[in-house]
Order: structure tokens, then sequence, then C-alpha cells
């Protein structure tokens, strides 16, 4: 279910220093977003792309399965951004509709393609430190950068219970199909709102349930996480 | 006949599109400016230092609210993961920002919902780490605020519980919904009419999936929140905040 976890603890790289891995790629996003210039984020962007596909052997389909949801956000929001609407006609391409102009003009088609070189070369950055360094490298990083030890216990109990309840909710789910639960719209809210109910039971019955092994471990509110 | 076209191929893209946006309102990665991205980061940080506090002092007093916690951000994270159908054949996604500021307070969501947009940016590859500022004020900062104050003030008055909760999850989103769209039309201001041109055409776009998205997401929040009632008048469960 979640693609980038698996292909972080499989992949070519997850031995390769973390710390190393993070700054390179940090510094890349940095670089793609502070400098403006198209060249420098078109080489940004293959690098990382050549990196992650070739060394780190990523499948190029899920690679790009991964890229679907930000694209989507990006070609509307782009296209968005590209169209303006006017009295006169100051496009270099437009249509009329009724009395009013829809187009574009030069300089918004530039920022358009500036724009979208930028987000490819800074995504591709953020993918590479994603698909390559599993995150409990990631958080031992944080831990050596010295973070508050309340924010590292946060990150450590919710990237554990996630996958408590995505075991849970696929079980939930699968019941529920079995049982015709999502099969009109009806249903299917019916369905989402007891399951999102069990969930939250079972949220409540854990928490009761590790109140008790936490104590019998003398737990005395640190969790101690080491390396 | 050629403008008959290009209104026919611009409906057909969006068509096609819109079943897959419902999670597509956190804004992706590198697409504000830096200039943006850093002030957006900045208004946020006061809400986060504020919510810290809040929750080691909670943590000091009962130090198994910890474990609440890390357990809350899990399922949060996992509800944003689900798929809704929604009412204009599109897909959605609950955020689960609601029916969480009314159960733990808008302080401890506030930080709750931080380090679960860091995780979609690292796991989903959803939002991203430059626009964590951004993300982070309009989802775990304005939208639980508003959910609980018109929790809190409809409470007051009395009226239908099953109203309030579905109204308090429904603005709550529909507010996050407009602070993306003032986020985005500020940082690209329209080509002809500046950032008011800019902010119609963004609420307008993101309509079309937002306001359907809202109004299950407070569907099923109250749902939700009716089934909880239940159990706790069964002593089934024990949730401070529903009485």
């Amino acid at each position: 279910m979640l693609l980038i976890d698996k292909y972080a603890y499989t992949n070519r790289l997850k031995d390769f220093n973390p710390m190393a891995k993070m700054i390179f790629a940090i510094g890349a996003l940095i670089l793609a977003i502070t400098i403006e210039n198209s060249y420098v984020n078109l080489m940004v962007f293959l690098l990382m792309i050549c990196l992650t596909i070739f060394v780190a052997k990523i499948p190029i389909n899920r690679y790009f399965k991964i890229l679907i949801v930000p694209i989507i956000f990006l070609t509307i929001s782009g296209i968005t951004i590209l169209l303006s609407i006017s009295n006169e006609d100051v496009f270099i391409w437009s249509i009329k509709i009724s009395n009013k102009y829809l187009g574009f003009t030069y300089k918004s088609l530039i920022e358009f393609f500036k724009l979208t070189i930028r987000v490819l070369a800074s995504i591709s950055s953020t993918l590479f430190l994603t698909l390559t360094t599993p995150l409990n490298h990631m958080i031992g990083v944080f831990k050596k950068l010295k973070m508050p030890n309340i924010v590292i216990e946060l990150l450590v109990l919710i990237y554990r219970s996630i996958f408590i309840f995505l075991e849970e909710s696929k079980d939930i789910i699968m019941a529920q199909e079995l049982r015709f639960g999502y099969t009109s719209i009806k249903n299917t809210y019916r369905s989402i709102s007891l399951l999102i109910k069990s969930l939250l039971i079972a949220l409540l019955i854990r928490f009761q349930d590790m109140q008790i092994s936490l104590e019998t471990r003398l737990y005395r509110g640190e969790f101690k996480t080491g390396d | 006949m050629k403008n008959k076209k290009v209104i026919f191929l611009s409906i057909l893209l969006i068509l096609l599109l819109t079943p897959n946006i419902g999670q597509a309102m956190h804004i992706m990665e590198g697409f504000l400016p830096v200039k943006w991205a850093i002030i957006w980061a900045v208004v946020s940080l006061p809400f986060i230092i504020v919510g810290f506090k809040k929750v080691s002092q909670i943590f000091k007093g009962d130090t198994n609210q910890k474990v609440l916690l890390g357990l809350a951000g899990g399922f949060v994270f996992v509800l944003s993961a689900m798929k809704i159908p929604s009412v204009t054949g599109s897909c959605s996604h609950p955020t689960g920002v609601g029916l969480g500021a009314i159960l733990f307070g808008p302080t401890t969501m506030t930080v709750v919902g931080l380090i679960v947009l860091l995780f979609q940016a690292l796991l989903l590859a959803h939002g991203g780490l430059t626009t964590l500022g951004a993300n982070t004020f309009s989802m775990a900062i304005v939208g639980p605020l508003v959910s609980y104050g018109i929790f809190k003030l409809l409470k007051k008055r009395d009226t239908n519980t099953t109203f309030t909760v579905f109204l308090a999850a429904f603005l709550g989103d529909l507010m996050t919904y407009v602070i993306t769209a003032i986020q985005l039309a500020l940082a690209f201001p329209d080509a002809t009419t500046g950032f008011v041109g800019s902010m119609g055409k963004f609420l307008s776009v993101f309509a079309v999936t937002q306001i359907p998205l809202a109004i299950v997401e407070g569907i099923v929040t109250a749902i939700v929140y009716n089934l909880l009632i239940e159990y706790h008048k069964e002593g089934v469960i024990r949730i401070e905040n529903i009485k």
C-alpha cells in the first residue's frame, strides 16, 4: 500500500550513509527552488531521475505511478495559472466567449514553463531521498541533529501506528467488500463510517493495551530510541 | 466552430482529471516560489511552537497521552489515504481534521497534523517539504481551529448534535480549501487581473472537487460521531470530549 516505503527498504542505496543522502537531496531541493534558472533545474531533474532509476534501481513504471498525483496537481494548477480572462484581447493565443477573451500572455507562458521545470526538479529531489532512505534512518539523522526528543518520539510513534491502522483497515475493507458493502453510494458512506468508527475504537483499545504493557515495563514517560 | 471544439476539449480534460484530484489540495513540492514558502513557514511557526508547548505540558501531566497522540497521528494518516466516492463521480479523501479537532482539540491537532503532513510528503509524495509551511497553515492550523470553534459555539446553543458536527467538519474543510486558494493566488497573481482574478480562478477550479468533498466529509464525520456517542452511552469507550 505504501509504495515509497517499500522501495525505501529494498533499493540498492539503502545502506549508503543516510546523512550524506539527506544533505545531497535537501541541497538539490534548495538549489532547485532558490535559483531561478531553468537549465540548472533541468540538470537537477535529469540527475535525480538517473540516480533514482539507474543507481538505486527503482522500477521506472513504479516511479511514474508515484508521480501521478503530483502531476495532476501540477496540470490543473498550471493551467489555472496559465489562462486568464480579460475584456480586451491582450493575449498571444485566445478564444472568445461571448464578449470576454480567455487566453494566455507571453509572460504567463514563460512563467508556466519555469514553474513546471522547477516543480519537476524539486519533486525528483525529494523522491530520491524518500525512495532511497528508510524512515528509521531519517529519524536517526534527526536524532544526530539534536531535534527535540518530543518530536522524535512522536515521529516514531506515529510511524509505527500508521502500519497498525493500515493493516487493520485493509482487513475491515476486505470483510466489508465480501458483504457487498461498497455496491452503492449510500452503502459506501455507511461502510466508510463504520470503518472509521471501528478504527477509532481499535485506537482506544490499543491505547489501553499499550498503557498496560508500558507500565509493566516500567515506563516513566520517556521512550529511549537507539540509533 | 473552432471555439466549440476548444470548449469541448477543455470540458473533456476536466472530466478526465477530476476523478483524481481529491487529494491534490496539498500544494506540491517546489510549487511555491521560495519567498512564499518561507513566509508561510514563518506564519505557521508560532502556532506550531504553541502546539508543542501545550502538548509537552499534557505529557508532563499524563505520560500516557504520548501514546494516544501517536495512535491519533496514525489514525489521521490512514484516514487521509482512504478513498470515498463523491457526488461528482470523483473520489475524495477525507482529511480527518474535523473529527480530530473535535476529539483532541485544535492545538493538539496542529502538532499531529504537522507530523502527518510530513509523513504524507515522505511516504505518499503528497504535498512536499518546501511547501510544508503553507500546507500546515491551511490544513493543520486553520482547518482544526474553524472546526473546533464552530463545534464549541453551536454546542453551547444546544443545536442538533448531528448538524453541529456536520457543520464543523464541513466548514473546516471548506476553509482549508479557501486558504489554499488564497496561498496559490498570492504566489501566482493573474497576468491581467492580478490577485483577485487569480483567486477567483483557483476557487472555481478547485470548487468542482472540494465542495463535494467537504460535504462528504461532513456527512461521514457526523455518522461516525453519532456511532461513537452510542458506544459512549453503552460504556464501551470513554472519550472526554463526547458528552
